[in-house]
């Protein structure tokens, strides 16, 4: 414009003046005959002419209003040339400048912005070149603006910015308006619920962990890594405590420095009492720091949170039972992150993981009840079958053998019974520690039964080492003192063993022939038994035995044979033993010691014994009845059938036949039997003496009977074992026992009978000792009944 | 209300300028007072519609035309004086007493 003045000339600018004098003369005429009420007048040609008044006034309000709204705005907004200087500014754009004195001045009207921009320094400036080249952009390539966000902190608080530019299209060549826009709230707000979202994810990765994890390791280690990686925190880790101390120390960790030294406590009064992490276990409470730098709580450890550049830290206490179990802390490298609401957040996390602490500490004590011994704190069956089929996978890839023991404790029923079951609990408990430290070798121990413990050896060479092995250790087993009730025990083992292969392949079966083997020892007397085929070949032969033994009973093949007793010193027969025998029609008659113990085994025995009863009680019965001497008859009594619940029903019910059938009965039930429950003995034999049968202890002297027991037991006749007659000849001792044995009895009102009586020599002795009756092959083997009515009872 | 006693108004105006300004405020209020629902108000901005300006004739703004009921009326000014107003827009029955 300026060029376009320069080029008039001096005689143009008089017409000039001229010219604008009448413009105004008419303008002024105009606004006279239109009394001001005009804004516009046009010419016949369209041409609108706006009168000066309306201009001016135009012009002004137009000012006016720009500016205000200008000013109103709170954003600092700028006016650029086309060059990039400052040619206005609004009022916020002034007081922004003015408050931040420091570069205030460098931001006024006449300035190059973008050449500042690009010369600005400092951490906050580091978008300023990026700003620079962005109202280049607008200014000189036609952008259609550019915006930017750029954090802008003061020394008292943390702001953001959004810069927008944009062109000013109506001005040529144009330039532009820069605007800063205040948007910390917004910008807060964002980065806040950014903050939570991350929270939450992390919630959601650790509710979902819970539901699947297996153990508290697992849950630790990836709750930290969950913090970490999903949470936004710095560094997370996890101080458990251990229960009896409840002292801790680090378990999981994730992100930042790994500090060994942290070591929480939940006690009060150690010197790691005052760090945070205990205070968070000791009042059950989470300590929250939202800036390291200036928390009193935080005192303790600042130095070190800070130099890892950690800001805010929390303290979350986690607990199994309402106890201190563990604490989870976080930290954070920005101040105030714990707000209310994240804080509510992670407590909620806190108690999800408590929870699942619970349910993790539930899971681990089934699995612990499912496969171990609680008693022992041994292995059970299930967990050492499982085992032994591991170890076989090696035996089977490996050149060796795999040897499984059973171990039977001897009488622990009586120990139990005697002593009671804290004592035997406590025999127990010693038995499987030495066995866990003793049986050289062995990778498990196990207790699988009441008195029953099993061990494998997972590698051996041959049968020969596992001999050794157990001569050594059975000694040392059988002399060891077990101390119980402040007395020392001495306790024996029987041992069956099966190796592989030949005993077996399969846990499984190992295990059952090393049952067998067991048994066989027992029965046996053996210390130890190894397996061998013959032993099932033999279980093979009783199956068949015992199915005969269903059919007899069944086709009336068992018989009562009768052994008569004599009196001393008359010799008269005075009563009879029934003994039961098997008519086989394939064999002949079979030999008690070949059928009684399946009798046993299988539980037969109570259906026989019964039948036994009823036969013994009909046979005397009859002797009554067709006028023969009607001697008392004794029938044995299995241990199966006093245990039998049954069973004092069962003779009430066999004697209500007859009046006089019960005063013809003795039941004979040997010592060891008696001995096994003996408060259930007594009730019993009490029962049973009430209907007025006798009752007689068989094989007195084999089995442990207490002296304070045998006085209390209600029985009227002890029956010495046939072992002791056999010794009577043998020195001094052997009449000095039976003579005891008499003496005891008699004292405790007992008639004595001596059973096995086979010499002569046998009989004057036991006469002289004062013995009352007498059984035995000396007086008569057991005979058929028809032969024992007519050569005794005068038929 | 019959079509007939529909007012109809045509203001010529020059931009937001002052008296143009304050004749479309005085006819506003006018027609509120006087012509509740019966008028109709056309608002031709020279600057923006010059031509419609010149076929009307419009030399001046602000320039109102009563276009109905007839006869066609002209009146020019800020329509600040209301009673001369109504006489010329022959509306005599709205005039107060």
């Amino acid at each position: 414009m300026n060029a376009d003045v320069a080029s008039v000339s001096s005689a143009g600018s008089e017409e000039i003046a001229a010219l604008i004098e009448s413009f105004h003369a008419i303008g002024q005429r105009l606004e006279d005959l239109t009394g001001g009420e005009v804004d516009t007048v046009t010419d016949r040609l369209g041409r609108t002419l706006q009168l000066r008044g309306s201009q001016e006034h135009s012009r002004r309000s137009d000012a006016v209003k720009q500016a205000a709204i200008l000013d109103a705005l709170p954003a600092h907004i700028a006016v650029l040339d086309a060059s990039g200087f400052i040619v206005s500014v609004n009022e916020a754009w002034r007081s922004f400048a003015t408050a931040n004195a420091l570069q205030g001045s460098r931001y006024a009207i006449g300035v190059d912005y973008p050449r500042i921009c690009e010369e600005a320094v400092g951490h906050d400036a580091t978008e300023g070149p990026a700003v620079a080249s962005g109202i280049r952009a607008v200014l000189q390539e036609g952008a259609k603006g550019f915006s930017i966000e750029y954090p802008c902190h003061s020394a008292t608080e943390q702001r953001w910015f959004l810069l927008t530019v944009t062109p000013l299209a109506s001005v040529r060549p144009h330039g532009a308006v820069v605007m800063h826009l205040n948007i910390t709230e917004q910008k807060i707000a964002e980065l806040r619920i950014g903050r939570l979202n991350r929270v939450y994810a992390m919630l959601s990765g650790i509710n979902a962990l819970t539901a699947r994890v297996r153990g508290c390791d697992e849950l630790f280690r990836e709750t930290c890594r969950l913090a970490v990686e999903l949470g936004g925190f710095k560094t997370a880790w996890i101080g458990a405590t251990e229960p009896p101390t409840l002292d801790g120390h680090i378990v999981a960790w994730c992100g930042g420095e790994h500090a060994e030294s942290i070591r929480p406590s939940a006690r009060t009064g150690t010197p790691i009492s005052e760090q945070p992490a205990s205070t968070a276990l000791q009042t059950l409470r989470p300590v929250i720091c939202n800036d390291i730098e200036t928390d009193p709580a935080i005192e303790p450890c600042r130095a070190e949170l800070q130099s890892q550049g950690l800001r805010a830290v929390g303290y979350f206490p986690l607990t199994l039972h309402g106890k201190p179990r563990a604490v989870l802390a976080l930290f954070s490298g920005e101040v105030g992150v714990f707000d209310a609401q994240e804080r509510q957040l992670l407590l909620d996390l806190a108690g999800d993981i408590s929870f699942a602490l619970d349910h993790i500490e539930k899971l681990e004590r089934l699995e612990y009840l499912a496969y171990y011994d609680v008693l022992t704190g041994l292995a059970n069956r299930s967990l050492f079958l499982e085992r032994v089929a591991q170890h076989l996978l090696d035996a089977f890839s490996g050149d060796h053998h795999l040897a499984l023991f059973l171990i039977d404790l001897e009488r622990f029923k009586n120990i139990n019974d005697s002593l009671g079951q804290a004592a035997g609990d406590a025999l127990l408990r010693q038995v499987a520690n030495w066995l866990t430290r003793n049986l050289a070798g062995a990778s498990l121990v196990a207790r699988i039964g009441a008195d029953r413990f099993a061990a494998v050896l997972p590698q051996v060479k041959h049968e020969g080492a596992v001999r050794r092995l157990l001569d050594e250790t059975l000694v040392a087993f059988v002399t060891h003192p077990f101390a119980l009730n402040e007395a020392v025990f001495r306790v024996a083992v029987k041992v069956g063993i099966a190796l592989f292969p030949d005993g077996g392949t399969s846990a499984e079966s190992l295990f059952k022939n090393a049952e067998a083997a067991l048994k066989k020892a027992k029965a046996g007397g053996h210390r130890y038994l190894f397996y061998t085929p013959q032993m099932t070949a033999s279980v093979a032969g009783k199956l068949t035995l015992e199915n005969h033994l269903r059919q007899a009973l069944d086709r009336e093949e068992f018989v009562l044979h009768y052994q008569p007793k004599v009196d001393l010193p008359s010799g008269r027969v005075i009563g009879a033993e029934a003994l039961i025998r098997w008519n086989d029609p394939r064999t002949g008659l079979v030999p008690p010691a070949q059928f009684i113990p399946i009798l046993e085994e299988t539980g037969l025995i109570i259906e026989v014994g019964r039948w036994a009863l009823h036969k013994a009680i009909d046979d005397h019965l009859r002797w009554r009845r067709t006028g023969l001497s009607a001697v008392r008859v004794a029938v044995n009594v299995s241990p199966l059938q006093l245990r039998n619940r049954d069973f004092i029903a069962e003779i009430e019910q066999a004697v209500s036949i007859d009046a006089k059938a019960a005063a013809g009965l003795e039941l004979e039930i040997t010592e060891s039997v008696v001995m096994e429950d003996v408060p259930h003995s007594i009730s019993s034999l009490r029962a049973i003496r009430a209907m007025g049968v006798r009752i007689a202890i068989d094989d007195f002297g084999t089995g442990f009977s207490s002296l304070s027991y045998l006085s209390r037991l209600p029985v009227d006749t002890l029956k010495i074992d046939r072992s002791f007659v056999v010794g009577i000849a043998d020195g001094p001792e052997g009449p000095a026992l039976v003579a005891t044995i008499i003496t005891l009895a008699h004292s405790l009102k007992l008639e004595v009978v001596a059973e096995g009586v086979e010499t002569e020599e046998q009989r004057r002795t036991l006469e002289e000792l004062g013995c009352d009756e007498m059984q035995g092959f000396l007086f008569s083997r057991p005979m058929p009944c028809d032969m024992f009515e007519a050569r005794y009872l005068g038929a | 209300m019959s079509r007939r006693n529909q007012f109809k108004f045509r203001l010529y105006v020059a931009g937001d300028a002052l008296n143009s300004a304050q004749a479309r405020m005085n006819l506003a209020s006018l027609c509120q007072t006087y012509l509740p629902d019966r008028h109709k108000i056309d608002i031709v901005d020279v600057f923006c519609e010059p031509r419609q300006a010149l076929a009307a004739g419009i030399l001046m703004t602000p320039t109102l035309l009563k276009l109905s009921p007839a006869p066609v009326r002209r009146i020019v000014g800020t329509l600040s004086q209301a009673q001369p107003l109504l006489q010329a827009l022959g509306l005599p029955e709205a005039i107060a007493p």
